[in-house]
């Protein structure tokens, strides 16, 4: 599990190239000296050399990024717990990060305007891509829509009058509106029930918990090819329940490979 | 066996805590996009793409603007047979892209120095002279998304910071 970490951290090391250099570095120097993933210090000085992107670049780093860097700063912890003589920490921090950053991923989905009219899903159907197929054989226009938006868009992004620009829009059909607004509505319950079920000891616990995790990477991966998310989302689910049972292991660790394996190829399965 | 201390545990979820709350207040106290800084706010609003930065100024009267980032591909080209203006012109929209997420944290002071340093050396250049004047020049964040209705793309405007000379 700890590869993937460094094939995340290695992929992910932010904008900056000097700090991507020495992410890569150290993350290669890890692969050949695994002595080096039982140290603390190699993980607190892999989670500052990814900070730096923060301080260079605070306002263009992705959540996944921050994510990883908390990711990286758990293993540190626990290295410093296990040569200090304990089995490891003793709070379970992945599923407390998969806690967190569903509670705000909700909560910032509510109190946005743009995304509970349904205009974020319109836009996304519209700019065409996502689920364009599936958009297609839905409502016959919807290409035809898709065309007229990019057109818009690239004149509204061109106009110099850029304070006044605003171009009418063909929408695909009469339904639209409303099928943007239901899949908001359902986005939202899915991130809110992936929060409950990570929240709730009972659920959380419970053999099934698999299917929750699995069902929301694989279902979010139709949409978005965050296929770096999918992955790290994966691993904090699998360090979270090590306990789970080995079919369940098999699938998390391939759906982690696959995903890792997305992103490195740059692969848009979806286009 | 003494009870296994949790300082440094309680101490990461504290930090993942105070990021994610700082930037939901920025998000909404000023113009850090809903997407960054740490906040878990993606698929929020518009993707960041979807903001652009344009200097603008008056020229003998008449309102000139320049698309900063993405940068406007009609001047990059013209401007290709000077490799420096090409390089510089990348640089400007590079310090552009950086701050469109979050332009009140930044006073564009590196956005400034570039214009100027531009202006310094490119003076020759005409189509720099029309997109530089030495008056009355701002910088302007928008960002494009769909209007209420659904119907319509617009833009909205996001920031727009003071003359720089």
């Amino acid at each position: 599990m700890i590869t993937y970490v460094l094939v995340l951290c290695a992929t992910h090391s932010g904008v900056s190239d000097g700090v991507r250099v020495w992410a890569a570095l150290f993350c290669l120097s890890a692969l050949f000296i695994p002595w080096l993933l039982e140290r603390a210090e190699f993980w607190f000085v892999l989670a500052f050399t990814l900070s730096l992107n923060l301080i260079y670049n605070y306002a263009d780093a992705a959540n996944h990024y921050y994510l990883t860097i908390y990711a990286t700063l758990f293993f540190a912890i626990e290295a410093y717990r296990r040569g200090q003589g304990y089995s490891g920490t003793t709070i379970n921090i992945p599923r407390a990060l998969i806690i967190i950053a569903f509670f705000l991923a909700t909560l910032q989905k509510i109190i946005s305007p743009y995304f509970v009219s349904g205009r974020l899903l319109a836009d996304y159907f519209l700019n065409g891509n996502s689920i364009y197929n599936t958009m297609s054989r839905l409502f016959t226009e919807h290409p035809a829509a898709v065309e007229g938006f990019r057109s818009a868009y690239h004149d509204v992004a061109a106009n110099p009058d850029f304070n006044q620009s605003a171009i009418g829009l063909l929408l695909p059909g009469e339904r639209f509106v409303e099928l943007s607004q239901s899949v908001a509505l359902v986005i939202l319950a899915v991130e809110f029930i992936v929060f409950a079920a990570f929240a709730t000891g009972r659920v959380f616990r419970h053999s099934l918990i698999p299917v929750v995790a699995l069902s929301f990477a694989w279902g979010t991966y139709f949409f978005r090819p965050e296929y770096g998310f999918y992955a790290l989302f994966c691993l904090l689910f699998f360090l979270s329940r090590p306990d789970m049972k080995t079919p369940w292991k098999v699938l998390v660790v391939a759906s982690i490979a696959a995903f890792l394996a997305f992103d490195v190829g740059d692969i848009d399965v979806l286009s | 066996m003494a009870r296994q201390p949790r300082r440094l545990e309680t101490l990461l979820l504290g930090v993942v805590i105070a990021v994610a709350a700082l930037s939901l207040y920025r998000s909404q106290t000023s113009d850090l996009h809903r997407w960054k800084g740490g906040g878990f706010g993606m698929y929020t609003d518009p993707h960041p793409s979807r903001r652009m930065m344009w200097i603008e100024g008056e020229i003998a009267g008449e309102h000139t603007a320049f698309r900063v980032y993405p940068i406007d591909w009609r001047m990059a080209i013209s401007g290709m047979r000077d490799s420096d203006l090409r390089r510089d012109l990348f640089h400007l929209e590079d310090l552009a892209r950086d701050i469109r997420n979050y332009p009140a944290r930044s006073d564009l002071a590196d956005l400034t120095s570039q214009a100027q340093y531009l202006l310094q050396h490119h003076r020759g250049v005409p189509e720099l002279a029309a997109i530089f004047p030495q008056t009355n020049v701002r910088f302007s964040v928008v960002e494009i998304r769909l209007a209420p209705g659904f119907d319509t793309l617009t833009t909205r405007p996001v920031s727009t910071n003071r003359p720089l000379w």
